[in-house]
Protein backbone atom coordinates (compact mmCIF):
# COMPACT_ATOMS: atom_id res chain seq x y z
CA UNK A 1 0.00 0.00 0.00
CA UNK A 2 1.19 3.40 -0.85
CA UNK A 3 2.29 5.32 1.86
CA UNK A 4 -0.60 7.52 1.14
CA UNK A 5 -3.20 5.12 1.02
CA UNK A 6 -3.89 4.55 4.75
CA UNK A 7 -7.20 2.96 4.41
CA UNK A 8 -8.10 -0.70 2.90
CA UNK A 9 -11.73 -0.75 1.17
CA UNK A 10 -13.80 -4.03 0.83
CA UNK A 11 -16.28 -3.10 -1.32
CA UNK A 12 -19.95 -5.53 -1.03
CA UNK A 13 -21.98 -5.15 -4.59
CA UNK A 14 -21.39 -4.39 -8.16
CA UNK A 15 -23.03 -3.61 -11.55
CA UNK A 16 -26.47 -2.75 -10.82
CA UNK A 17 -25.73 -1.02 -7.67
CA UNK A 18 -24.53 1.96 -6.17
CA UNK A 19 -21.20 0.02 -5.98
CA UNK A 20 -20.50 0.98 -9.67
CA UNK A 21 -19.82 4.82 -8.68
CA UNK A 22 -18.72 4.07 -4.99
CA UNK A 23 -16.27 1.92 -5.56
CA UNK A 24 -14.77 4.63 -8.09
CA UNK A 25 -15.10 7.07 -6.00
CA UNK A 26 -13.00 5.48 -3.09
CA UNK A 27 -10.22 3.96 -5.38
CA UNK A 28 -9.68 8.46 -6.56
CA UNK A 29 -9.23 8.89 -3.22
CA UNK A 30 -5.38 9.42 -2.38
CA UNK A 31 -6.19 7.99 1.53
CA UNK A 32 -7.94 4.67 0.31
CA UNK A 33 -7.32 1.48 -2.43
CA UNK A 34 -9.67 -0.95 -3.06
CA UNK A 35 -8.62 -4.72 -1.78
CA UNK A 36 -11.50 -7.08 -3.14
CA UNK A 37 -14.87 -7.51 -3.91
CA UNK A 38 -17.04 -9.82 -1.84
CA UNK A 39 -20.91 -11.03 -0.90
CA UNK A 40 -22.12 -13.62 1.77
CA UNK A 41 -21.63 -17.01 0.61
CA UNK A 42 -25.27 -17.47 -0.31
CA UNK A 43 -25.73 -14.42 -2.21
CA UNK A 44 -27.85 -14.67 -5.12
CA UNK A 45 -26.21 -15.78 -8.23
CA UNK A 46 -27.27 -13.29 -10.63
CA UNK A 47 -25.91 -10.47 -7.61
CA UNK A 48 -22.29 -12.83 -7.37
CA UNK A 49 -22.19 -12.22 -11.25
CA UNK A 50 -22.57 -8.37 -11.27
CA UNK A 51 -20.51 -8.14 -8.25
CA UNK A 52 -17.65 -10.14 -10.65
CA UNK A 53 -18.52 -8.03 -13.18
CA UNK A 54 -17.61 -4.47 -11.31
CA UNK A 55 -14.60 -6.39 -9.33
CA UNK A 56 -12.60 -6.62 -12.97
CA UNK A 57 -13.65 -3.89 -14.16
CA UNK A 58 -11.49 -2.56 -11.12
CA UNK A 59 -9.22 -5.49 -11.32
CA UNK A 60 -9.37 -6.20 -7.68
CA UNK A 61 -9.74 -10.10 -6.63
CA UNK A 62 -13.68 -11.12 -5.85
CA UNK A 63 -13.74 -13.30 -2.73
CA UNK A 64 -16.52 -15.67 -2.54
CA UNK A 65 -17.00 -15.59 1.80
CA UNK A 66 -17.75 -12.70 3.04
CA UNK A 67 -16.36 -13.50 6.06
CA UNK A 68 -12.96 -14.78 4.66
CA UNK A 69 -12.87 -11.04 3.24
CA UNK A 70 -13.78 -9.67 7.08
CA UNK A 71 -10.87 -11.63 8.43
CA UNK A 72 -8.66 -9.24 6.19
CA UNK A 73 -6.64 -7.02 8.34
CA UNK A 74 -5.85 -4.73 5.51
CA UNK A 75 -9.82 -4.06 4.87
CA UNK A 76 -10.35 -0.99 7.37
CA UNK A 77 -13.54 0.12 5.47
CA UNK A 78 -16.39 -1.73 3.83
CA UNK A 79 -18.38 0.22 1.26
CA UNK A 80 -21.62 -2.29 1.41
CA UNK A 81 -24.26 -2.26 -1.31
CA UNK A 82 -26.32 -5.29 -1.05
CA UNK A 83 -30.11 -5.30 -1.91
CA UNK A 84 -32.17 -3.46 0.36
CA UNK A 85 -33.43 -7.17 1.80
CA UNK A 86 -30.03 -8.20 2.69
CA UNK A 87 -28.74 -4.62 4.61
CA UNK A 88 -29.29 -5.51 8.04
CA UNK A 89 -27.39 -8.70 8.21
CA UNK A 90 -24.90 -7.39 6.47
CA UNK A 91 -24.44 -3.93 7.62
CA UNK A 92 -24.53 -5.30 11.26
CA UNK A 93 -21.79 -8.09 10.43
CA UNK A 94 -19.61 -6.06 9.20
CA UNK A 95 -20.13 -3.53 12.19
CA UNK A 96 -19.16 -6.61 14.23
CA UNK A 97 -16.17 -7.54 12.37
CA UNK A 98 -14.24 -4.12 13.43
CA UNK A 99 -14.38 -2.53 10.12
CA UNK A 100 -15.87 1.18 9.27
CA UNK A 101 -19.25 0.95 6.85
CA UNK A 102 -20.33 2.81 4.27
CA UNK A 103 -23.69 2.40 3.44
CA UNK A 104 -25.67 2.82 0.38
CA UNK A 105 -29.15 4.08 1.09
CA UNK A 106 -31.97 3.08 2.30
CA UNK A 107 -29.96 2.32 5.71
CA UNK A 108 -32.32 -1.27 5.43
CA UNK A 109 -35.34 -2.43 4.45
CA UNK A 110 -37.20 -2.03 8.14
CA UNK A 111 -36.57 -0.33 11.30
CA UNK A 112 -35.67 -3.63 12.80
CA UNK A 113 -32.99 -3.92 10.41
CA UNK A 114 -32.12 -0.28 11.03
CA UNK A 115 -31.87 -1.23 14.62
CA UNK A 116 -29.32 -4.32 14.03
CA UNK A 117 -27.06 -2.09 12.55
CA UNK A 118 -26.89 0.40 14.86
CA UNK A 119 -26.81 -1.65 17.62
CA UNK A 120 -24.02 -3.81 16.15
CA UNK A 121 -22.04 -0.09 15.35
CA UNK A 122 -22.49 1.04 18.99
CA UNK A 123 -20.86 -2.37 19.76
CA UNK A 124 -18.29 -1.91 17.78
CA UNK A 125 -17.53 1.37 17.96
CA UNK A 126 -17.08 2.10 14.32
CA UNK A 127 -18.00 4.97 12.18
CA UNK A 128 -20.49 4.56 9.58
CA UNK A 129 -22.16 6.62 6.95
CA UNK A 130 -25.61 6.58 4.96
CA UNK A 131 -25.18 8.06 1.14
CA UNK A 132 -27.62 10.95 1.40
CA UNK A 133 -27.66 14.56 0.14
CA UNK A 134 -26.54 16.07 3.22
CA UNK A 135 -23.29 17.45 1.66
CA UNK A 136 -24.06 19.19 -1.12
CA UNK A 137 -24.21 22.86 -1.37
CA UNK A 138 -27.77 23.99 -1.19
CA UNK A 139 -28.22 21.38 1.97
CA UNK A 140 -25.37 22.98 3.87
CA UNK A 141 -26.59 26.29 2.93
CA UNK A 142 -29.69 25.84 4.32
CA UNK A 143 -28.30 24.50 7.88
CA UNK A 144 -26.30 27.25 7.94
CA UNK A 145 -29.44 29.35 7.78
CA UNK A 146 -31.07 27.50 10.26
CA UNK A 147 -28.38 27.80 12.52
CA UNK A 148 -27.75 31.59 12.13
CA UNK A 149 -31.55 31.92 13.10
CA UNK A 150 -32.15 33.57 9.75
CA UNK A 151 -36.14 32.54 9.62
CA UNK A 152 -36.64 33.00 13.22
CA UNK A 153 -38.02 29.38 14.94
CA UNK A 154 -38.88 27.09 12.02
CA UNK A 155 -42.55 26.13 11.18
CA UNK A 156 -42.29 23.86 8.53
CA UNK A 157 -39.95 22.25 6.08
CA UNK A 158 -40.96 21.34 2.99
CA UNK A 159 -38.49 18.81 0.77
CA UNK A 160 -38.42 17.14 -2.23
CA UNK A 161 -36.55 14.56 -4.42
CA UNK A 162 -37.75 13.22 -7.38
CA UNK A 163 -35.70 12.07 -10.14
CA UNK A 164 -36.21 13.01 -13.96
CA UNK A 165 -35.16 9.24 -15.25
CA UNK A 166 -37.91 6.33 -17.01
CA UNK A 167 -40.25 6.29 -19.91
CA UNK A 168 -43.32 7.62 -18.10
CA UNK A 169 -47.02 7.32 -19.11
CA UNK A 170 -46.71 3.66 -18.95
CA UNK A 171 -48.71 2.90 -15.77
CA UNK A 172 -52.80 2.55 -16.61
CA UNK A 173 -54.27 5.92 -16.16
CA UNK A 174 -56.13 6.78 -13.18
CA UNK A 175 -56.03 3.32 -11.22
CA UNK A 176 -55.92 4.14 -7.63
CA UNK A 177 -53.02 2.34 -5.82
CA UNK A 178 -53.89 0.03 -3.12
CA UNK A 179 -50.92 0.12 -0.95
CA UNK A 180 -49.75 -2.56 1.45
CA UNK A 181 -48.69 -1.90 4.88
CA UNK A 182 -45.22 -3.97 4.80
CA UNK A 183 -42.44 -3.21 2.78
CA UNK A 184 -41.32 -7.13 1.84
CA UNK A 185 -39.59 -6.75 -1.12
CA UNK A 186 -38.01 -3.75 -2.59
CA UNK A 187 -35.48 -5.20 -5.18
CA UNK A 188 -36.80 -5.82 -8.48
CA UNK A 189 -34.78 -5.77 -11.97
CA UNK A 190 -36.95 -3.50 -13.53
CA UNK A 191 -38.43 -1.33 -10.78
CA UNK A 192 -37.98 -0.07 -6.89
CA UNK A 193 -39.73 1.00 -4.54
CA UNK A 194 -39.34 4.95 -5.11
CA UNK A 195 -40.78 6.29 -2.14
CA UNK A 196 -39.02 4.45 -0.30
CA UNK A 197 -35.34 4.90 -2.78
CA UNK A 198 -35.90 8.40 -3.51
CA UNK A 199 -37.95 9.56 -1.05
CA UNK A 200 -35.55 8.73 2.02
CA UNK A 201 -33.40 11.20 0.51
CA UNK A 202 -35.28 14.14 1.47
CA UNK A 203 -36.81 12.30 5.06
CA UNK A 204 -33.24 12.22 5.71
CA UNK A 205 -32.65 15.48 4.81
CA UNK A 206 -35.56 16.43 7.21
CA UNK A 207 -34.21 14.52 9.82
CA UNK A 208 -30.94 16.06 10.10
CA UNK A 209 -31.69 19.99 9.01
CA UNK A 210 -33.97 19.42 11.91
CA UNK A 211 -32.40 16.97 14.67
CA UNK A 212 -36.50 16.95 15.18
CA UNK A 213 -38.12 13.37 15.88
CA UNK A 214 -40.84 12.91 13.51
CA UNK A 215 -44.54 12.21 15.86
CA UNK A 216 -46.69 11.46 13.15
CA UNK A 217 -47.21 10.38 9.39
CA UNK A 218 -50.05 10.91 7.03
CA UNK A 219 -48.89 10.02 2.86
CA UNK A 220 -50.18 8.49 -0.37
CA UNK A 221 -48.51 6.59 -2.62
CA UNK A 222 -48.87 6.17 -6.51
CA UNK A 223 -48.31 4.35 -9.50
CA UNK A 224 -48.29 7.16 -11.63
CA UNK A 225 -46.41 6.46 -14.48
CA UNK A 226 -44.60 3.44 -15.19
CA UNK A 227 -45.90 -0.23 -16.44
CA UNK A 228 -42.98 -1.87 -14.74
CA UNK A 229 -43.86 -0.42 -11.44
CA UNK A 230 -47.57 -1.26 -11.59
CA UNK A 231 -47.08 -4.92 -12.64
CA UNK A 232 -44.47 -5.18 -9.93
CA UNK A 233 -47.13 -3.59 -7.21
CA UNK A 234 -44.40 -1.15 -6.32
CA UNK A 235 -45.05 2.90 -6.09
CA UNK A 236 -43.61 5.21 -8.32
CA UNK A 237 -44.43 7.95 -6.43
CA UNK A 238 -45.03 9.22 -2.67
CA UNK A 239 -46.04 12.30 -1.25
CA UNK A 240 -46.04 12.44 3.18
CA UNK A 241 -46.97 15.00 5.76
CA UNK A 242 -44.97 14.88 8.54
CA UNK A 243 -45.49 16.44 12.45
CA UNK A 244 -42.33 16.60 14.13
CA UNK A 245 -41.57 17.66 17.52
CA UNK A 246 -42.47 21.13 18.87
CA UNK A 247 -45.17 20.42 16.00
CA UNK A 248 -43.24 21.47 12.92
CA UNK A 249 -44.78 20.38 9.94
CA UNK A 250 -42.70 18.58 7.46
CA UNK A 251 -43.31 17.71 4.07
CA UNK A 252 -41.63 15.16 1.28
CA UNK A 253 -42.10 14.09 -1.77
CA UNK A 254 -40.01 11.30 -3.50
CA UNK A 255 -39.91 9.72 -6.97
CA UNK A 256 -39.03 8.98 -10.22
CA UNK A 257 -41.20 10.40 -13.19
CA UNK A 258 -39.56 10.78 -16.60
CA UNK A 259 -36.84 12.10 -18.58
CA UNK A 260 -38.30 14.82 -20.16
CA UNK A 261 -40.70 16.21 -16.90
CA UNK A 262 -38.01 18.13 -15.90
CA UNK A 263 -35.01 20.40 -17.77
CA UNK A 264 -32.42 18.95 -15.67
CA UNK A 265 -32.10 15.42 -13.11
CA UNK A 266 -35.65 16.54 -11.61
CA UNK A 267 -37.43 18.53 -8.65
CA UNK A 268 -35.02 19.15 -5.95
CA UNK A 269 -36.57 21.63 -4.02
CA UNK A 270 -36.01 22.95 0.17
CA UNK A 271 -37.84 25.36 1.42
CA UNK A 272 -38.04 25.73 5.04
CA UNK A 273 -40.39 28.37 6.63
CA UNK A 274 -40.13 30.42 9.91
CA UNK A 275 -41.40 32.82 12.06
CA UNK A 276 -39.52 35.85 10.49
CA UNK A 277 -38.75 34.56 6.45
CA UNK A 278 -39.30 31.58 4.33
CA UNK A 279 -36.47 30.65 2.29
CA UNK A 280 -35.61 28.61 -0.94
CA UNK A 281 -33.10 25.69 -1.48
CA UNK A 282 -32.82 24.62 -5.15
CA UNK A 283 -29.98 23.81 -7.16
CA UNK A 284 -32.29 24.23 -9.83
CA UNK A 285 -33.10 27.79 -9.76
CA UNK A 286 -29.43 29.08 -10.21
CA UNK A 287 -29.12 28.61 -13.76
CA UNK A 288 -28.49 29.91 -17.21
CA UNK A 289 -31.34 28.98 -20.20
CA UNK A 290 -29.72 28.41 -23.42
CA UNK A 291 -31.56 28.24 -26.69
CA UNK A 292 -30.05 27.33 -29.84
CA UNK A 293 -30.56 25.91 -33.33
CA UNK A 294 -28.90 22.73 -32.03
CA UNK A 295 -29.91 18.99 -30.99
CA UNK A 296 -32.30 18.46 -27.87
CA UNK A 297 -31.99 15.65 -25.66
CA UNK A 298 -33.51 12.69 -26.51
CA UNK A 299 -34.12 10.00 -23.72
CA UNK A 300 -32.52 6.68 -24.45
CA UNK A 301 -34.19 3.87 -25.24
CA UNK A 302 -34.84 1.27 -22.09
CA UNK A 303 -32.70 -1.20 -21.81
CA UNK A 304 -34.87 -4.65 -20.84
CA UNK A 305 -32.29 -4.38 -17.32
CA UNK A 306 -32.85 -1.12 -16.48
CA UNK A 307 -35.56 0.41 -17.96
CA UNK A 308 -36.31 3.76 -15.18
CA UNK A 309 -32.55 4.60 -15.97
CA UNK A 310 -30.91 3.58 -12.65
CA UNK A 311 -27.30 2.31 -13.41
CA UNK A 312 -24.57 3.75 -15.67
CA UNK A 313 -23.72 0.17 -16.60
CA UNK A 314 -27.01 -0.90 -18.39
CA UNK A 315 -27.30 2.74 -19.69
CA UNK A 316 -27.90 2.43 -23.69
CA UNK A 317 -26.84 5.31 -25.57
CA UNK A 318 -29.05 8.41 -25.95
CA UNK A 319 -29.25 8.90 -29.99
CA UNK A 320 -29.20 12.89 -28.76
CA UNK A 321 -27.52 15.17 -26.65
CA UNK A 322 -27.54 15.12 -23.46
CA UNK A 323 -29.69 17.82 -21.36
CA UNK A 324 -28.27 20.85 -21.30
CA UNK A 325 -30.47 24.00 -21.97
CA UNK A 326 -30.46 24.72 -18.58
CA UNK A 327 -26.35 25.20 -17.15
CA UNK A 328 -25.93 25.25 -13.47
CA UNK A 329 -24.47 29.14 -12.56
CA UNK A 330 -22.70 27.95 -8.46
CA UNK A 331 -20.15 29.44 -6.49
CA UNK A 332 -21.69 26.81 -4.23
CA UNK A 333 -18.60 24.05 -3.02
CA UNK A 334 -20.21 20.96 -1.79
CA UNK A 335 -18.55 18.55 0.16
CA UNK A 336 -17.70 15.14 -1.32
CA UNK A 337 -19.80 12.75 0.03
CA UNK A 338 -17.16 9.88 0.54
CA UNK A 339 -14.58 12.21 1.28
CA UNK A 340 -16.47 13.50 3.76
CA UNK A 341 -16.94 10.04 5.15
CA UNK A 342 -13.16 8.91 4.78
CA UNK A 343 -12.26 11.96 6.86
CA UNK A 344 -14.02 11.25 9.96
CA UNK A 345 -12.71 7.79 9.92
CA UNK A 346 -9.73 9.72 9.64
CA UNK A 347 -10.30 12.16 12.24
CA UNK A 348 -11.88 9.84 14.62
CA UNK A 349 -15.30 11.18 14.18
CA UNK A 350 -19.26 10.53 13.90
CA UNK A 351 -20.67 10.87 10.47
CA UNK A 352 -23.55 13.72 10.61
CA UNK A 353 -25.26 10.71 8.84
CA UNK A 354 -24.22 7.84 10.39
CA UNK A 355 -26.29 4.62 11.08
CA UNK A 356 -28.43 6.24 14.02
CA UNK A 357 -28.83 9.40 12.44
CA UNK A 358 -30.23 7.35 9.12
CA UNK A 359 -32.48 4.86 10.93
CA UNK A 360 -35.31 6.68 11.93
CA UNK A 361 -35.75 7.77 8.12
CA UNK A 362 -36.14 4.22 7.61
CA UNK A 363 -39.07 4.45 10.71
CA UNK A 364 -40.93 7.39 8.89
CA UNK A 365 -40.99 5.80 5.00
CA UNK A 366 -42.40 2.45 7.27
CA UNK A 367 -45.37 4.52 8.69
CA UNK A 368 -45.83 6.40 5.40
CA UNK A 369 -46.25 2.74 3.69
CA UNK A 370 -48.67 1.95 6.86
CA UNK A 371 -50.61 5.16 6.47
CA UNK A 372 -51.21 5.34 2.89
CA UNK A 373 -52.45 1.24 3.13
CA UNK A 374 -54.98 2.77 6.04
CA UNK A 375 -55.77 6.10 5.04
CA UNK A 376 -54.95 7.09 8.73
CA UNK A 377 -52.68 9.30 10.41
CA UNK A 378 -49.35 6.62 11.83
CA UNK A 379 -47.44 7.66 15.19
CA UNK A 380 -44.50 6.76 15.61
CA UNK A 381 -43.35 6.07 19.46
CA UNK B 1 -53.91 33.74 -10.25
CA UNK B 2 -56.76 33.59 -12.33
CA UNK B 3 -54.74 33.79 -15.61
CA UNK B 4 -52.15 31.11 -14.23
CA UNK B 5 -55.43 28.86 -13.31
CA UNK B 6 -56.46 29.47 -17.16
CA UNK B 7 -52.78 28.80 -18.46
CA UNK B 8 -52.30 25.77 -16.32
CA UNK B 9 -56.02 24.27 -17.68
CA UNK B 10 -55.26 25.37 -20.87
CA UNK B 11 -52.29 23.13 -21.28
CA UNK B 12 -54.11 20.45 -19.32
CA UNK B 13 -56.56 20.39 -22.25
CA UNK B 14 -54.32 20.33 -24.84
CA UNK B 15 -52.93 16.89 -23.19
CA UNK B 16 -49.46 17.68 -23.07
CA UNK B 17 -48.65 16.38 -19.90
CA UNK B 18 -51.13 13.68 -20.00
CA UNK B 19 -53.38 13.05 -16.94
CA UNK B 20 -52.55 15.22 -13.64
CA UNK B 21 -50.99 13.05 -10.97
CA UNK B 22 -49.53 15.35 -8.31
CA UNK B 23 -49.65 19.09 -7.71
CA UNK B 24 -47.24 20.84 -5.50
CA UNK B 25 -47.86 24.11 -4.50
CA UNK B 26 -46.34 26.55 -2.19
CA UNK B 27 -47.63 30.18 -1.71
CA UNK B 28 -45.80 32.70 0.28
CA UNK B 29 -48.54 35.48 1.67
CA UNK B 30 -46.74 38.69 3.39
CA UNK B 31 -50.69 39.54 4.63
CA UNK B 32 -49.99 39.19 8.05
CA UNK B 33 -54.27 39.49 8.63
CA UNK B 34 -54.44 36.84 6.30
CA UNK B 35 -56.23 33.40 7.71
CA UNK B 36 -54.10 30.61 6.16
CA UNK B 37 -56.40 28.45 5.85
CA UNK B 38 -59.01 30.49 3.76
CA UNK B 39 -56.00 31.19 1.41
CA UNK B 40 -55.78 26.81 1.91
CA UNK B 41 -58.71 26.57 0.95
CA UNK B 42 -58.43 28.54 -2.20
CA UNK B 43 -55.45 26.17 -3.30
CA UNK B 44 -57.39 23.27 -2.99
CA UNK B 45 -59.89 25.14 -4.73
CA UNK B 46 -57.39 25.44 -7.64
CA UNK B 47 -55.94 21.99 -7.64
CA UNK B 48 -59.24 20.58 -7.26
CA UNK B 49 -60.21 21.94 -10.80
CA UNK B 50 -57.30 20.37 -12.33
CA UNK B 51 -57.35 17.06 -10.79
CA UNK B 52 -59.56 14.37 -13.11
CA UNK B 53 -61.14 12.80 -10.11
CA UNK B 54 -62.93 14.71 -6.95
CA UNK B 55 -61.35 15.06 -3.38
CA UNK B 56 -61.55 12.12 -0.92
CA UNK B 57 -59.76 12.73 1.98
CA UNK B 58 -58.35 16.02 2.84
CA UNK B 59 -55.23 16.40 5.73
CA UNK B 60 -54.03 19.57 7.47
CA UNK B 61 -51.61 20.85 9.50
CA UNK B 62 -51.29 24.62 10.71
CA UNK B 63 -48.96 25.89 13.30
CA UNK B 64 -50.11 27.56 16.21
CA UNK B 65 -49.52 31.31 15.60
CA UNK B 66 -50.59 30.50 11.84
CA UNK B 67 -47.46 30.88 10.28
CA UNK B 68 -48.49 28.32 8.06
CA UNK B 69 -50.83 25.88 6.86
CA UNK B 70 -50.25 22.46 4.66
CA UNK B 71 -52.75 20.59 3.18
CA UNK B 72 -53.20 17.10 1.67
CA UNK B 73 -55.56 15.86 -0.89
CA UNK B 74 -56.14 12.44 -1.87
CA UNK B 75 -58.18 11.82 -4.68
CA UNK B 76 -60.34 9.75 -5.83
CA UNK B 77 -58.27 8.24 -8.66
CA UNK B 78 -55.50 7.92 -6.33
CA UNK B 79 -53.78 11.56 -7.43
CA UNK B 80 -52.48 13.66 -4.62
CA UNK B 81 -52.05 17.50 -3.92
CA UNK B 82 -49.72 19.13 -2.03
CA UNK B 83 -50.37 22.51 -0.67
CA UNK B 84 -48.77 24.89 1.51
CA UNK B 85 -49.67 28.65 2.48
CA UNK B 86 -46.63 30.38 4.29
CA UNK B 87 -46.61 34.13 6.03
CA UNK B 88 -43.62 35.77 4.72
CA UNK B 89 -42.64 39.52 6.06
CA UNK B 90 -44.86 42.24 5.33
CA UNK B 91 -42.47 43.78 2.50
CA UNK B 92 -41.83 40.88 0.09
CA UNK B 93 -44.27 40.10 -2.31
CA UNK B 94 -46.80 37.55 -2.77
CA UNK B 95 -45.73 34.50 -4.59
CA UNK B 96 -46.48 31.04 -5.63
CA UNK B 97 -44.11 28.21 -6.77
CA UNK B 98 -45.54 25.20 -8.23
CA UNK B 99 -45.42 22.06 -10.07
CA UNK B 100 -48.07 20.37 -11.33
CA UNK B 101 -47.09 16.81 -12.63
CA UNK B 102 -48.76 14.86 -15.35
CA UNK B 103 -48.53 10.91 -16.52
CA UNK B 104 -46.19 12.11 -19.33
CA UNK B 105 -44.96 15.49 -18.31
CA UNK B 106 -44.80 18.29 -15.92
CA UNK B 107 -45.57 22.14 -15.48
CA UNK B 108 -43.86 24.62 -13.58
CA UNK B 109 -44.48 27.92 -12.42
CA UNK B 110 -42.88 30.47 -10.06
CA UNK B 111 -44.03 34.07 -9.74
CA UNK B 112 -41.95 36.56 -11.59
CA UNK B 113 -39.87 38.97 -9.45
CA UNK B 114 -40.05 42.66 -9.81
CA UNK B 115 -42.14 45.59 -10.30
CA UNK B 116 -44.25 44.60 -13.64
CA UNK B 117 -46.07 41.46 -14.06
CA UNK B 118 -48.54 40.02 -16.65
CA UNK B 119 -50.19 38.21 -14.07
CA UNK B 120 -51.50 39.13 -10.40
CA UNK B 121 -50.44 36.68 -7.84
CA UNK B 122 -52.76 37.16 -5.38
CA UNK B 123 -55.37 34.76 -4.49
CA UNK B 124 -58.26 35.36 -4.20
CA UNK B 125 -59.89 34.10 -1.12
CA UNK B 126 -63.27 32.03 -1.76
CA UNK B 127 -66.27 32.72 1.13
CA UNK B 128 -68.49 29.96 -0.24
CA UNK B 129 -68.69 26.66 0.44
CA UNK B 130 -67.39 24.66 2.70
CA UNK B 131 -63.58 24.01 2.57
CA UNK B 132 -62.48 26.24 5.13
CA UNK B 133 -64.55 24.73 7.66
CA UNK B 134 -63.19 21.35 6.75
CA UNK B 135 -59.63 21.98 6.87
CA UNK B 136 -59.74 23.57 10.13
CA UNK B 137 -62.26 20.38 11.10
CA UNK B 138 -59.05 18.23 10.14
CA UNK B 139 -56.37 20.62 11.67
CA UNK B 140 -58.86 20.73 14.99
CA UNK B 141 -58.78 16.72 14.81
CA UNK B 142 -55.33 16.19 13.94
CA UNK B 143 -57.08 12.88 11.26
CA UNK B 144 -57.65 13.05 7.75
CA UNK B 145 -61.17 13.98 6.84
CA UNK B 146 -63.14 11.91 4.55
CA UNK B 147 -64.67 14.14 1.78
CA UNK B 148 -66.84 11.62 -0.15
CA UNK B 149 -68.82 10.95 2.62
CA UNK B 150 -69.60 14.38 3.05
CA UNK B 151 -71.67 14.09 -0.44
Amino acid sequence: MDSQEKYGVLIIGGNRSHQEGYSRTFAADPRCRLIASSDERDAPLDRVELNRALAEELDIPYIPDLEEALARDDVHIVCSCVETERRGRVGARCAEAGKHVYLDKPLALNPDDAAKIVAAVKRAGVRTQMYSNIHDPTAQAARQALNRGDIGELRAIHCDVVFAKGHPGSAPVGNKRVEKPNVERYTFVDAKREMFDIGVYAVAMVNWLTRKKVKTVYANTGNYFFKGHFDRDVEDFGAMVLTLEDGVTATVAGGRFGWLTHPQGGMRGLHIVGTQDTLTFDPSKSHLEVFADEPVFQPPPPHPLDPTGMWGSTQTKSTGPPKRQWVSVSDAQGRDEIASFVDCVENGVESEMNAEMAAPSISVITAAFQSAASGKVVQID
Amino acid sequence: MESLQKSVQSVINDGRIGSPVFVRCLLQSPHADEDTVRASAALVNIANAWMPSSPEQIYAQQSQDRTQSTTMIKYAGGQTALLSVNRVAANQEESIELALVGNKGAIYHETPRGQYRLMRASIQLDDKGNLPDLIGQAIASGEPVNLRSEE
